[in-house]
């Protein structure tokens, strides 16, 4: 009876850590497709060419400006390391301003300006009320956190 | 009050959020509550057809709780007998419980 | 028909701390909600928002731990065979399925204001779908069998074949480049929430918790019920 029991149970752990394993080999494979964004860095490491893509990182604080037909807005997109110029005639979300997290979906002209056909805000994990980020960026220990990390490996 | 409801413009997306939170979890509530009462039911009346059948006197004096009837009757002839007899008891005092909520 | 003394032993347990346990629930849901809604202060960035979260991220937890506990339950069902273990899970899964429902479309109505977007095929919020879907694949695939027992070992499969799910889902946005933020309270190096707005979600938490709880003891009563009735609906029609 209970040999049964063991039996069943080693049976069971071993499906699972094969299973395990040939999700964790499939998802590392696929890392790539996984991503939802790519970063700065990654545009100069592998050009991604006439393909849609979506670009992540921080708007560069003093970048952004609306053009004169009141549509267009031009800024430029930092992950500390590159900096990408994005233009765009979308509408932008309410979080979109200067130093915060950005994903942009669109395609990078061969002179390196980001068309972009989407503007997507995103927030770091850090929840906190107005006058404590207010005491954190007066005495200078406030830092925006850059979105993602980059996918590919940058050579050193 | 105005600017409670308001939420800073955001109102319908705040107000959804907990509307919705109200409706998924209350109504899952009340479905478990109405399932189970009305599973405790069909069981009263199943168990009710049994022991009748079998001994027409017994069942009679204690007709109006036939449920605990039916347990003391199957636990005579079950090895466990005072645990299914307490399990009887159990979920009966359980239903008033939640019926208090 | 040792197999009643477990379920026996569950009732008169479940009897005990049911009415405990929702008033409790009652209790922490009129707490959380008083400081989410009228105590708690706007976010510096998000406003009003943030106060969805109180809503969203107790949902999430619920549906991740739903789910594992069903996974582990599972676990026991196929292993030592356990009688309440399916039972359980079976209790369990719509409630379940609820909190994820409820998780993904909170979490849109968050998104469209702040992201701008109410959906994204992210890691994260994809990983969350599989899971509703796991959710409602496992009922559908219970009730699929004539013989209760078959449905349940084939359900106590999926349930641990989608286990690896769970994983995924906390991790994704560790792992991968996501739209959803990293996470903000189970995180190395303490929460990234201020005390003011960690206090009505991790009471929130708790009511979501107590209420799961209350709920699906009421299940597994009226599922343990279900099987007497089988019992004696087949007794009966055996002409006994």
């Amino acid at each position: 009876m209970m040999t049964r029991k063991k039996r069943r149970l080693y049976m069971l752990l071993l499906a699972l850590a094969g299973l395990g394993t040939a999700t964790a080999l499939t998802l590392t494979a696929f890392e790539e497709n996984v991503a939802f964004f790519f970063s700065p860095s990654d545009l100069t490491v592998k050009p991604p060419g006439d393909k849609l893509v979506r670009v992540g990182g921080l708007v560069a604080g003093g970048s952004v400006t609306k053009e004169g037909d009141g549509v267009t807005t031009r800024f430029t997109i930092t992950d500390t390391a590159h900096t990408v110029d994005v233009t765009t005639n979308r509408p932008l979300p309410d979080l979109f301003r200067e130093g915060q997290g950005v994903l942009v979906e669109g395609r990078l002209r061969p002179d390196g300006l980001f068309v972009a056909s989407e503007v997507l805000a995103r927030h770091d994990e850090n929840y906190m009320p107005k006058e404590v980020a207010d005491a954190l960026k007066a005495s200078g220990q406030f830092r925006p956190e850059v979105p993602g990390k980059p996918v590919y490996e940058t050579a050193k | 009050m105005a600017d409670f409801f308001h939420m800073g413009g955001y109102a319908i997306y705040v107000w959804s959020s907990y509307g919705l939170a109200l409706l998924v979890l209350t109504g899952l509530l009340l479905a478990s509550l109405s399932g189970l009462r009305r599973k405790e039911r069909m069981l009263a009346s199943l168990e009710q057809g049994l022991p009748r059948r079998r001994r027409r006197s017994g069942a009679a004096s204690t007709g109006d709780d036939a449920g605990l009837t039916m347990h003391h009757g199957k636990a005579g002839k079950d090895k466990g007998a005072d645990d299914a007899n307490d399990g009887g008891d159990g979920a009966d005092g359980g239903g008033d419980g939640g019926g208090g909520e | 028909m040792h197999r009643f003394a477990n379920p026996a032993r569950f009732l008169r347990l479940a009897a005990l701390v049911l009415p405990w346990v929702s008033v409790l629930s009652a209790l922490l849901f009129a707490a959380g909600l008083y400081l989410a809604l009228f105590v708690s202060p706007e976010d510096y960035q998000q406003g009003d928002t943030v106060r969805i979260m109180y809503v969203h991220v107790p949902a999430a937890w619920m549906a991740m731990f739903t789910y594992s506990s069903m996974a582990v339950a599972a676990a026991c069902a196929l292993v030592w065979r356990h009688p309440l273990a399916e039972i359980y899970s079976k209790a369990a899964a719509p409630l379940g399925a609820g909190f994820t429902l409820l998780c993904l479309v909170t979490g849109s109505l968050w998104g469209e204001p702040m992201w701008g977007t109410w959906w994204v095929w992210d890691a994260r919020l994809t990983s969350v779908l599989i899971l509703f879907f796991l959710y409602l694949g496992y009922m559908a695939l219970v009730d699929a069998f004539d013989d209760p027992q078959r449905g349940h070992r084939a359900g106590s499969i999926l349930l641990l074949v989608g286990a690896i799910n769970v994983p995924i889902i906390k991790f994704s946005v560790d792992w991968w480049n996501t739209l959803h933020q990293p996470a903000s309270v189970l995180r190395m190096g303490g929460p990234a929430i201020h005390g003011d707005m960690l206090w009505p979600l991790l009471i929130l938490a708790l009511a979501f918790k107590t209420y799961f709880v209350a709920t699906v003891i009421l299940r597994m009563r009226a599922e343990l019920a279900e099987r007497k009735i089988q019992t004696l609906r087949l007794t009966q029609a055996g002409g006994v």
